[in-house]
């Protein structure tokens, strides 16, 4: 009679271990968007995977902020990353849009531009393509190589918002048009005279010779940030569906506005957002 | 059942239904998944041309950068481009080095240009020479660094490696070659991966291998621009002109641009739509197939539903005897109907079924009762004779009981013998299946019973007839007249004694005339000598004789008698004293006798009152064989209106009589006054029945309480007398006084001695005495007296006068003639009703025949005193 007892002793433990097993079976959480906060994402997501082994969270290259939004409302994940808010024809989807940061967007210029502050209406100039020659607005004798944004990027939006003079601009049909921060990042690398433009956050994998320039000689710093003279700034947020969030996503969302998020968001020039919700 | 309504049809309709659903279904299904798997397979083609080109344009960026180092090192194309800047912008000598090295150089574009970036020479077209390259990258190269650029000019996009032209540390110009992304470029990729390839930045198409401007329309196209800006393969097909078309980002050195590639599927479209007549086909047989077999299946199926219908109709015809006709509907309907019909026919079938086995049993147990509780013996055979029925009765004449005699043959169990020469009879069955109708056999015949008892019975046999009229057995019935016989004997010998007691009563009659003269004289005689006459003594013998010859006479007369009592007033106490001592002397039973001091005389015929009282002390002394006390109390009792007792309202006395022998059983108790019963082996039955009748004309009642093995006390109550009784000593007392007669007498009487002795009595005490022989002169005599004015004092009338007017009518007409006249009713039939109720009839007085000298003095007196 004894042994009769032990089996479902046995089986019950035997269960329990394999629930154990199943909850602690490796998971996945990828965050497909825009590449505007892809590296600190990415940042975040390796320090997260630091601390919980057992899981992963990947952040994948850019798919654009419109591309996360459409991935998470289809469902496909549970959380996306967004540098904008929505578009009319997004709303659809009823998404949640939780901003975890702020960032600046600052104009860079390659080693031999020459130029430290340009102001707003020089700035227009040179990327509508008047300005051809940095010698024009105070740089040293070198053609002005363009780098731009396509149509659609969350830190163009953001300029034109801020920007009066880039409100209407054309672009001169000589600016590089690139799709992706990282192109940004190795273009402005490997071309000495250009200028354009990129989030503060990803300049920061730039290397020495990319310099940000002051636009009406106010410094893209963090406490002009904080005391809101640079005006230039943008949210990065994560998009998701309620309903879908997934243990693993509300853990990642905790930890990116837990201190140890917040002391990474800072390192890398970025301002926390107080947590609105999740 | 008609065909159009099988049942065939709508499971056909649902079937044909269901399984074009699922043919449709599967047709769907099976086109889907082929265009699933094709479109898989155009998604792989398309990966795999997206990889080719990439990889064909690397190779191209790479070739170039690979020849523009090599370039670089080429001492006589640097030294010429160094020496330009000297030559008086000669070009000669550069340009016969460059056109040399560019016809083995295979690419679009090679230029050198001086350290300030303006051309020297462009090898492929000499007259942009002198203006200025304004390529990105330029002014990185001629700050000493090699660039490979993707660069946009008014001639479309180009791929250029551009290194500077140095020696040491100087530097002198750039090289620069390049390869030109023009249409001939998209057209060889399109030949080197069989498909039409556009190139397009987000201004628009800059390349195309298809040169109609077709291509053109796909910019506009919404996946286009989602495609460059998520970086990401997006692949359409347009069916109706059998091409795919998929938009892929390429990168060409450091610029993303879109890939348009238009892909021919007609192949797989032609694929496509043989594969969908094959599946269209196949599930066109799919559907036939399975209508057949699912028809088929159907019928074979139904058939059986039909056949259970019909047999359920069938089963239904055959219980009900009805005609069973169900119509319409499919075979389930119709199924489901005859069911009905057969549920409901079994329903009522059993119905009546239960009611017809209800009342069989009822019927049966009514007969069996009947059978069991009839008096009758019954039993019934087959027809071998062997019992299959024997009641209780039957068992119980026979002797074999609890069911023993079932199964045995009849002559076993039922041995009767022939009453008179006990031979044993002849098989009573065999005669009545031989005979095949009823047989009574009126003779009674001995019942030789297992035990070995013998009774008398009658018997009837008659044939059992089953439903064809054939004989199936024999039912005997028999009864046990053994007691009837017994009793048929009895009412013999009462008739027998009848007949002896009327003789002995007519003897009693004349006897008592001529005792009546004998002792007449005798008194007479007695009365003319001396006492110490020798003759006297002799008389007085005579007279004693004719004393005990007088009780033989009574003693006939009551053996005779049968009506009603001669009542007189007598006291119960000594009646009971007398009779019961006289009874009971000699016998071990003891009398305790217990009477009230006060007890009511009774008016009672004595002699039959004597014999209750003997009868009931011999039945109590019979009750106690080995002896014991029989209680006999009286008592006076008022009976009230109220009473449970069949009595009239007023005094009585009641009497008891209680023993403590055997008792009786209750069974026996309702039965003990019925005549003829008796508990007693040689009991006549007629004691207590003679018992009941006495008190019962004594206008009294009888009745008995008794318990087995305690007792028994029998109890009557008789009215009480309104008269005192007069005690014998008073009447003794009477009779010693001398009675001296005067007056005129007239004695009518048939026999001529009694009116001589009776004249001679009567003339003695001194009357003047006349006689008649009948009523008619006695009448015609007391009339002629009266009128001659000497009338009778009294009239003396024999109440029997053979063939002449006895004394009853007498009475009656003396009576009307003179209504103060006085008779005395004088018979020898002293149990004559006249006799005991002689004043209602008119008598002043009565005497029995014989009678003594003083009992006529005695009774003339007391007749003579009354007043009429």
């Amino acid at each position: 009679m004894k042994i009769r007892r032990v089996h479902p002793i046995i089986f019950f433990v035997a269960g329990i271990i394999t629930l154990m097993n199943t909850s602690v079976l490796a998971e996945q959480l990828v965050i497909p968007g825009t590449g505007a906060n892809e590296v600190i994402l990415q940042e975040l997501a390796a320090a997260f995977n630091a601390e919980n082994p057992a899981h992963e969270v990947l952040v994948p290259p850019s798919v654009g902020s419109g591309g996360g939004i459409r991935l998470v409302g289809t469902g496909e994940n549970s959380l996306g990353r967004v540098a904008r808010s929505f578009k009319d024809d997004e709303l659809h989807y009823g998404l949640e849009h939780l901003p975890f940061a702020k960032d600046m967007v600052i104009f860079a210029v390659g080693p031999k531009v020459g130029i430290k502050n340009l102001s707003k209406q020089q700035l227009a100039d040179v990327f509508s393509g008047k300005v051809e020659n940095w010698q024009q607005v105070g740089g040293n004798d070198e053609r002005v190589r363009l780098l731009i944004r396509e149509e659609g990027d969350s830190s163009l939006l953001m300029i034109r918002q801020n920007l009066e003079s880039f409100k209407n601009i054309t672009f001169s049909d000589r600016a590089k048009v690139l799709f992706h921060d990282y192109e940004m990042v190795n273009a402005l690398n490997k071309y000495t005279t250009v200028i354009g433009w990129l989030t503060h956050s990803s300049l920061k994998e730039v290397t020495s010779s990319v310099s940000a320039i002051a636009i009406d000689n106010i410094d893209p710093s963090q406490e002009n940030v904080y005391d809101g003279t640079y005006f230039l700034t943008g949210e990065y947020s994560l998009v998701y569906k309620k309903e879908n969030l997934d243990r693993l996503a509300r853990e990642f969302l905790d930890f990116i506005f837990s201190k140890k998020g917040s002391r990474i968001l800072v390192r890398r020039g970025l301002i926390p957002a107080n947590r609105q919700q999740h | 059942m008609k065909i159009k309504k099988s049942i065939i049809y709508p499971i056909l309709g649902v079937l044909a239904l269901l399984v074009s659903l699922a043919t449709i279904f599967h047709y769907f299904a099976q086109l889907n998944l082929l265009q699933e798997t094709n479109k898989n397979k155009e998604e792989l083609r398309s990966r795999d041309i997206q990889f080719a080109i990439q990889t064909l344009i690397n190779k191209e960026t790479d070739k170039l950068s690979a020849l523009a180092k090599a370039l670089k090192e080429q001492d006589e194309l640097v030294w010429e481009i160094a020496y330009y800047p000297n030559s008086s912008n000669n070009i000669t000598y550069i340009k016969e080095v460059m056109d040399r090295i560019y016809k083995g150089l295979n690419v679009g574009i090679f230029i050198a240009t001086d350290k300030e970036g303006k051309i020297i020479y462009q090898a492929q077209d000499p007259e942009v020479r002198g203006s200025f390259a304004d390529y990105w990258g330029l002014v990185e190269v001629l700050d000493g660094q090699d660039m490979v650029v993707a660069e946009s000019s008014p001639a479309g996009w180009s791929i250029l490696s551009m290194v500077p032209a140095q020696r040491d540390a100087n530097l002198y110009g750039a090289i620069i070659i390049g390869t030109r992304i023009d249409d001939e470029f998209a057209g060889n990729i399109a030949a080197a991966t069989d498909v039409s390839v556009s190139f397009a930045s987000t201004v628009g198409i800059f390349a195309s291998s298809v040169q109609d401007g077709s291509s053109d329309k796909h910019i506009t196209n919404d996946a286009f621009i989602k495609s460059l800006a998520e970086e990401r393969k997006i692949l359409m097909e347009l069916k109706d002109e059998a091409r795919a078309v998929f938009y892929a980002p390429v990168r060409i050195v450091d610029d993303i641009f879109s890939l348009i590639v238009e892909m021919d599927i007609s192949e797989s479209q032609l694929l496509m739509a043989k594969y969908q007549r094959q599946i269209a086909i196949t599930s066109l047989y799919l559907l036939f197939f399975a209508l057949l077999v699912g028809g088929l299946l159907t019928l074979y199926h139904v058939r059986p539903l039909k056949k259970l219908a019909q047999q359920a109709e069938k089963v239904a015809h055959d219980l009900s005897g009805e005609e069973i006709s169900v119509v319409g509907g499919n075979e389930i309907q119709h199924l489901v109907r005859s069911f009905e019909v057969f549920v409901e026919t079994v329903e009522r079938y059993a119905r009546g079924r239960r009611q017809a086995e209800a009342a069989l049993v009822d019927e049966k147990e009514r007969l069996a009762v009947t059978l069991r509780s009839i008096g009758d013996a019954v039993i019934s055979t087959d027809n071998t004779g062997k019992i299959v029925l024997i009641n209780a009765m039957a068992e119980e004449l026979t002797g074999w009981k609890d069911g023993q005699a079932i199964g045995q043959p009849l002559v076993k169990v039922f041995v009767t013998l022939d009453e008179k020469t006990r031979v044993p009879s002849e098989d009573f069955v065999a005669k009545v299946l031989e005979a095949e109708k009823i047989i009574d056999k009126n003779r009674p015949t001995v019942l030789l019973s297992k035990d070995g008892d013998e009774r008398m019975i009658s018997e009837v046999g008659a044939p059992i007839r089953d439903d064809k009229n054939r004989v199936i057995g024999v039912v005997l019935v028999f009864s046990d007249i053994t007691e009837r016989l017994k009793v048929e004997g009895e009412l013999l010998k009462g008739k027998k004694l009848e007949s002896v007691g009327i003789l002995a009563g007519g003897i009693a009659h004349d006897f008592n005339n001529i005792l009546t003269a004998i002792m007449g004289n005798i008194s007479l005689a007695k009365n003319y000598i001396d006492e110490e006459n020798k003759a006297y003594k002799r008389l007085e013998e005579a007279d004693r004789a004719t004393v005990r010859a007088k009780d033989l006479t009574h003693k006939l007369l009551t053996f005779s008698k049968g009506g009603a009592p001669v009542k007189e007033t007598a006291s119960m106490e000594e009646l009971i004293r007398e009779s019961a001592g006289f009874i009971l002397s000699g016998t071990s039973v003891k009398t305790k006798f217990l009477f009230a001091h006060d007890l009511f005389a009774a008016d009672v015929d004595t002699g039959q009152i004597s014999q209750v009282i003997q009868n009931l002390c011999l039945n109590a002394s019979q009750a106690m064989p080995d002896g014991g006390l029989i209680l006999i109390s009286a008592e006076n009792e008022m009976i009230a209106d109220d009473t449970a007792l069949p009595l009239a309202p007023g005094k009585y006395l009641k009497v008891s009589f209680s023993d403590n022998g055997i008792g009786i059983s209750q069974k026996n108790v309702s039965r003990i006054f019925d005549p003829y019963f008796t508990t007693k082996q040689k009991g006549s039955g007629l004691g207590l029945a003679t018992v009941y009748s006495i008190i019962n004309n004594h206008d009294g009642f009888i009745a008995v309480e008794s318990e087995l093995e305690v007792g028994t006390t029998f109890t009557f109550y008789l009215p009480a007398s309104k008269k005192l009784h007069e005690s014998p000593a008073d009447m003794q007392f009477q009779h010693e006084e001398e009675f001296k007669g005067a007056g005129r007498i007239l004695i009518m009487d048939d026999e001529e001695i009694v009116r001589e002795v009776a004249g001679e009595m009567l003339g003695h005490i001194g009357f003047e005495v006349d006689f008649a022989r009948h009523g008619e002169e006695a009448l015609e005599k007391y009339i002629e007296a009266k009128h001659n004015g000497k009338p009778f004092d009294i009239v003396i009338m024999d109440l029997t006068v053979p063939g002449g007017m006895g004394g009853a009518d007498a009475i009656k007409k003396l009576l009307e003639i003179d209504p103060a006249a006085k008779a005395i009713v004088s018979s020898g039939y002293s149990n004559n009703p006249v006799m005991a109720s002689y004043r209602d009839f008119g008598f002043s007085g009565m005497v029995s025949k014989p009678f003594h000298l003083d009992e006529m003095a005695k009774t003339l007196e007391n007749a003579l005193k009354t007043v009429a």
